[in-house]
C-alpha cells in the first residue's frame, strides 16, 4: 500500500493535517488586504486624496499615536519593573487590572473614561472645578483614550523582557562598583531595548488604530479629534472611494513605520 | 592578613559557619560538593549577601560585621562569575572599563586603562568584539580583565573553569596561575576539582554541609584526607576506625593490620592501586585479605576501576586482562587484599 | 407570481390609505403578514417606533418586529451594502434618495412625519444658553450631529437662516449621541429635535428657537426591496400611516406630514 508522505524538512515530519487550517488562516488574513487593493479607485486616487483633506486626519493620526507611545514609555516601563521585580502584596490582582483594557471593548473603555476624566467625571469634575480643565473634545483626549487601550501591551511586552533578564547582571555590575542607577541604565535599559522597542511598536500600532474609545470620550471633529480611522468610518457613509483612498494611506503608512522600526529595534 | 573573614549564614534549614584568613598575595580555594555552601560564602564575601553574624575584615577595613554591612557597589572587591556575566550590549573594551566609567573615571582613561588590561591579557585584537563572539576561554580571561580593572584588594572567583571544555581548562588554568601569581591582593575561589585547587591555591579549604571538614595546603588535604568526598575527589578509599597497635579495628566487625603501631580513632587511607583481588582467599605475605562482591565495573583509559562490597566497601583499580582472567562480573565473588605497608594511617 | 401581486396589492392599498387620509385601519391592508421584520429607522424615531412596534406586534399575532435605530445616512449605506432590511424610515429626504437611486426600495417613499430642531441643554444650564445665538459664543460647548447625517443638514440650515457661524467641539453620528452628551453634561448645548427632548423627560431642558422653522425635517418611509418579508413591511407601513400610528407619533412630539 503506498501512501503520499511530506519530506521532512528540517528533521521534522509535517503533519498534512496542520497544512490546511494554516493555509486557510494566510488567506483569512492576506485576502481582504489584497481586496482593499484590487477595489481601489487608483486612477481617481489622486483627486479622491487631495479631495477629501487626507492630510489633517492623517498628521492629527500620527501626532496623537506618537504622543500615545511616548506617555506609555513613560509610564509603562517603570510599571513593568514594578510587575517583574518588585514582590508586593496583590502583585497578581494588579497585573490583571492592567491588561483589562487589552481585553475591554475599546468603546466600554471610552465610556469608562467619560465616566472618569469627563466635564463631570468623577476625577474630571475636580479638575474643572480646579483648574477649568475640560477633557473631551481635545486633542489631549484622544491621546488619553489611545494611551489608555495601547498602554498595557507595552506593560505585557516589557515586563515578559524584564522577567527573562537574568537578574545577577545586576549583581554583576553591583560588584564592579556601579550605583543601582548606573546599573539600570547602562546594563539593564540596552538589554531590554529590543523588547522594550517591539512593545512600542505594539503600542503605537494600536493607538494609531484605535476607535471606539476615541470617539466615546474625545468626540469627532475635524483637526481636532476626527483621527483616520473616524475620517475612514465617516467617509463609508456617503464616499466609499474615498473612504477607500484613506484606508490605503493608512494601510502604507502602518507598513511603513512597521518595516522600518522592526529592522531597527529587533536586530538584536 | 589581607582578608580576614568569618562567614556565618543561618537560613533555617540551611546554615554556613565558614572561618576564612587569607594574606595578601595568597590564593584560598574553597573546595566542597555541590549544596556544600562554598558559593554562599563568596556571596557573602562580596556583599551580595546579608550575613547572620560574623565578619569580614579585608586590609584592615570592616566590610561587614554585627553592626555595618558595607553594600557589594562599594567593597573592593572584584568577582568572577560562573558563566562570566559579560554584558551582551557591550563589547569586551567597555566590559573591562565598565567599573572604571561607573566610578566616575572619564571615557579616554578608562578606555585605555581597559586596552592595557586586554593586552596584557592578549586579547588586544578582541577589544571590539561582543561576548557572544568571544571563546570560552576568551570570555574567562575578559571577566578576569573586568574584575582587575578596577583594582580590588579582593579577588573572587566562582568555578572559574567550570564552563570551558576539558582541553581549554588546561591552558586556562596554567594562565590563570600566572595572573593569580602577579595579583597582589588576596584571591578565594571556589571550585569543585581538585585539580583547580591544586594548581591555583596556596591554601585549601574543605567544606562540607556548610561547615569546613579540613584545611590544609593542597598537598597534605589530598595526602591525608578526613571525609569521604574529599578522599573520592582525590581518588582514596578512605576508611575510619580504631587503632590499638598495629592492629585497627573497622565498622562491620572487620579488622586490618597496618604498619607502626597507633592508638585511638584514625583514618585508613588505600589507593585503589594498592588492592588486589583473587578469585580465592590468598596465601602470602599480605596480612589483609577479606571476602567481598563486586557492585560495578567502570572503565577508566587503560584500567578498569572495580567497586567491590566488603566489608569494607572499596575502589580497585585492575588491568582489563586480569578482570577477563578473575572473570569479574557484576554481582561475582572475590577476596580483596592489601599489604599493611601500603595502608595509610593518620590520627583523625 | 403570487407574492408580487400581494405586494402590489399592499402598496396599492398603502398609497390609497395615504391619500385619502387617515381613516381607514390598519387592518385591510395587513391580510397574511406574519413572520419576522426588520425594520431600520432613523435615532431620533427610537420612542415612538419602539411603542409602535409593541402594538403592532399585539394586533398582528405571529409578526415579530426587530428594530434598527441610527444615523439614517448610515442606515441608508448599510441597506445600499445589501443588508436584509424590510423597512427604511429616514430622517431626511436626502439620506432616503440615497436607497431610492440605488434602486434598492420598493415602491415610491411616502413622508409620514415632520420633525422640528429645538436647542438641548443640561438641566443646570451651565453656559446660560437661551437662544440660538447664545450657542455660538466662545467657550459654550456645542454639539451637533455630523452634516452628513439628517440632524446635523438640519442643524446646518437652521444656523444658515440665522446667519450665525456654529463651532461645534463635536460632530456626532446621530441624534441621540448628541443628546447623550447633553444628558452627561458633557455638552453645554446640542442641536437635536423636539421629539428627542421630549422623550429625554427631565434630564434637559428643550429650548426653542424660531430658525427652526425653517430646517424642518422630513421623514420619508419606503419598503425595502432586499427584504425577506414584503407582506409584513407592507402590513407596518400601513400601520404607522394608519390614524393609531400618526396618534402615536404625534403624541412624541412629531409634525403631522
Amino acid at each position: 500500500m503506498t501512501s503520499r508522505q511530506l519530506h521532512p524538512r528540517r528533521g521534522g515530519r509535517l503533519p498534512a493535517g496542520l497544512l490546511v487550517p494554516a493555509g486557510i488562516g494566510v488567506a483569512f488574513l492576506l485576502l481582504p488586504l489584497l481586496a482593499l487593493l484590487i477595489r481601489a479607485p487608483w486612477r481617481h486616487l489622486f483627486g479622491l486624496l487631495s479631495g477629501h483633506d487626507v492630510l489633517t486626519p492623517l498628521r492629527l493620526s500620527l501626532e496623537t499615536a506618537s504622543m500615545a507611545t511616548v506617555a506609555s514609555l513613560i509610564l509603562g516601563v517603570p510599571m513593568a519593573w514594578v510587575l517583574a521585580r518588585l514582590e508586593f502584596p496583590g502583585r497578581g490582582l494588579l497585573r490583571a487590572l492592567v491588561t483589562v483594557p487589552l481585553v475591554l471593548p475599546p468603546v466600554v473603555g471610552g465610556v469608562a473614561l467619560l465616566l472618569g476624566f469627563g466635564r463631570s467625571g468623577v476625577i474630571g469634575r475636580w479638575l474643572y472645578d480646579a483648574f477649568g480643565l475640560s477633557l473631551p473634545f481635545t486633542t489631549t483626549a484622544v491621546v488619553i483614550a489611545e494611551t489608555f487601550v495601547a498602554l498595557p501591551f507595552l506593560v505585557i511586552s516589557v515586563e515578559g523582557s524584564l522577567r527573562a533578564l537574568d537578574p545577577r547582571f545586576d549583581e554583576a555590575a553591583a560588584t564592579l562598583g556601579a550605583s543601582r542607577w548606573y546599573a539600570f541604565t547602562r546594563v539593564t535599559l540596552p538589554m531590554l531595548a529590543p523588547g522594550i522597542g517591539a512593545g512600542a511598536v505594539l503600542c503605537w500600532a494600536r493607538a494609531l488604530g484605535e476607535f471606539g474609545a476615541t470617539i466615546t470620550f474625545a468626540g469627532n471633529f475635524p483637526g481636532t479629534t476626527q483621527t483616520m480611522p473616524l475620517t475612514v468610518y465617516l467617509a463609508l457613509q456617503d464616499n466609499p472611494d474615498g473612504a477607500i483612498a484613506l484606508s490605503l494611506v493608512l494601510l502604507a503608512v502602518s507598513i511603513a513605520i512597521l518595516a522600518l522600526l522592526r529592522e531597527r529595534w529587533l536586530r538584536a | 592578613m589581607s582578608l580576614d573573614a568569618h562567614v556565618v549564614v543561618d537560613r533555617g534549614s540551611f546554615a554556613v559557619d565558614v572561618p576564612l584568613r587569607v594574606p595578601s598575595g595568597g590564593v584560598l580555594a574553597l573546595l566542597g560538593p555541590n549544596g556544600a555552601g562554598k558559593t554562599t560564602t563568596l556571596r557573602a564575601l562580596a556583599g551580595l549577601l546579608p550575613m547572620t553574624r560574623g565578619h569580614v575584615v579585608l586590609d584592615g577595613t570592616t566590610l561587614a560585621d554585627d553592626r555595618i554591612h558595607v553594600p557589594a557597589e562599594s567593597r573592593p572587591v572584584g568577582v568572577v562569575f560562573q558563566d562570566y556575566l559579560l554584558f551582551p550590549t557591550m563589547s569586551a573594551r567597555d566590559n573591562v572599563a565598565f567599573g572604571l566609567r561607573a566610578s566616575g573615571t572619564d571615557r579616554a582613561a578608562a578606555l585605555a586603562r581597559a586596552d592595557q588590561l586586554l593586552d596584557r591579557f592578549e586579547l588586544g585584537g578582541h577589544a571590539d568584539v561582543r561576548p557572544a563572539k568571544l571563546s570560552g576561554g576568551q570570555a574567562q580571561r575578559v571577566a578576569l580583565a573586568r574584575a582587575l580593572a578596577v583594582s580590588p584588594r579582593l579577588l573572587l572567583l566562582d568555578e572559574p573553569l567550570a564552563a570551558l571544555d576539558a582541553g581549554t581548562r588546561m591552558t586556562v588554568r596554567a594562565d590563570l596561575r600566572t595572573h593569580l601569581d602577579a595579583f597582589d591582593g588576596a584571591t578565594v575561589l571556589v571550585t569543585h576539582d581538585p585539580l583547580d585547587a591544586l594548581v591555583l591555591a596556596d591554601q585549601l579549604v574543605v567544606i562540607e554541609g556548610g561547615r569546613v571538614v579540613q584545611s590544609g595546603t593542597p598537598a597534605e588535604v589530598a595526602r591525608a584526607p578526613r571525609t569521604d568526598y574529599v578522599a573520592r575527589l582525590v581518588g582514596l578509599n578512605l576508611l575510619l576506625g580504631l587503632a590499638d597497635g598495629s592492629r585497627v579495628a573497622l565498622a562491620d566487625q572487620v579488622s586490618l593490620t597496618v604498619a607502626g603501631q597507633h592508638h585511638g580513632p584514625v583514618y585508613l587511607a588505600l589507593r585503589p592501586s594498592a588492592i588486589s583481588l583473587f578469585a580465592e582467599q590468598p596465601h602470602g605475605s599480605p596480612r589483609n585479605s577479606w571476602p567481598g562482591r563486586v557492585r560495578s565495573l567502570e572503565s577508566r583509559g587503560d584500567t578498569i576501576r572495580a567497586a567491590v562490597d566488603g566489608p569494607p566497601n572499596v575502589l580497585v583499580d585492575l588491568t582489563a586482562a586480569a578482570v577477563a582472567e578473575l572473570r569479574l562480573v557484576p554481582g561475582a565473588p572475590v577476596w580483596c587484599a592489601v599489604k599493611a605497608t601500603e595502608v595509610d594511617v593518620y590520627p583523625v | 407570481m403570487r407574492r408580487r401581486l400581494l405586494l402590489a396589492l399592499s402598496v396599492a392599498c398603502t398609497v390609497t390609505t395615504t391619500a385619502c387620509g387617515s381613516s381607514s385601519s390598519s387592518r385591510s391592508s395587513s391580510a397574511g403578514a406574519t413572520g419576522p421584520v426588520v425594520v431600520s429607522a432613523a435615532a431620533s424615531l427610537k420612542e415612538s417606533f419602539t411603542a409602535l412596534a409593541g402594538r403592532f406586534e399585539a394586533t398582528h399575532p405571529g409578526v415579530k418586529v426587530t428594530l434598527n435605530f441610527g444615523g439614517s445616512d448610515s442606515l441608508a449605506a448599510q441597506i445600499t451594502g445589501g443588508a436584509a432590511v424590510d423597512v427604511f424610515a429616514a430622517a431626511s429626504s436626502k439620506t432616503m434618495a440615497t436607497v431610492t437611486d440605488a434602486k434598492d426600495g420598493l415602491g415610491a417613499p411616502v413622508t409620514f412625519v415632520r420633525n422640528e430642531l429645538e436647542i438641548a441643554v443640561p438641566p443646570s444650564n451651565p453656559a446660560h444658553v437661551a437662544t440660538l445665538a447664545d450657542t455660538t459664543r466662545a467657550g459654550v460647548k456645542l454639539v451637533i450631529c455630523a452634516p452628513t447625517v439628517p440632524c446635523g443638514a438640519a442643524a446646518t440650515s437652521a444656523y444658515g437662516a440665522a446667519n450665525l457661524t456654529a463651532k461645534p467641539v463635536s460632530l456626532e453620528q446621530d441624534v441621540k449621541s448628541v443628546l447623550t452628551k447633553v444628558e452627561l453634561n458633557e455638552a453645554d448645548a446640542g442641536l437635536v429635535y423636539q421629539t428627542d427632548v421630549k422623550a429625554a423627560g427631565d434630564k434637559v431642558t428643550g429650548i426653542a428657537f424660531p430658525e427652526a422653522a425653517q430646517a424642518i425635517a422630513t421623514y420619508p418611509i419606503v419598503a425595502v426591496k432586499s427584504g425577506k418579508n414584503p407582506a409584513a413591511a407592507a402590513a407596518f407601513i400601513g400601520y404607522v400611516l394608519s390614524s393609531t400610528g400618526a396618534a402615536v407619533l404625534s403624541a412624541a412630539g412629531f409634525l403631522k406630514p
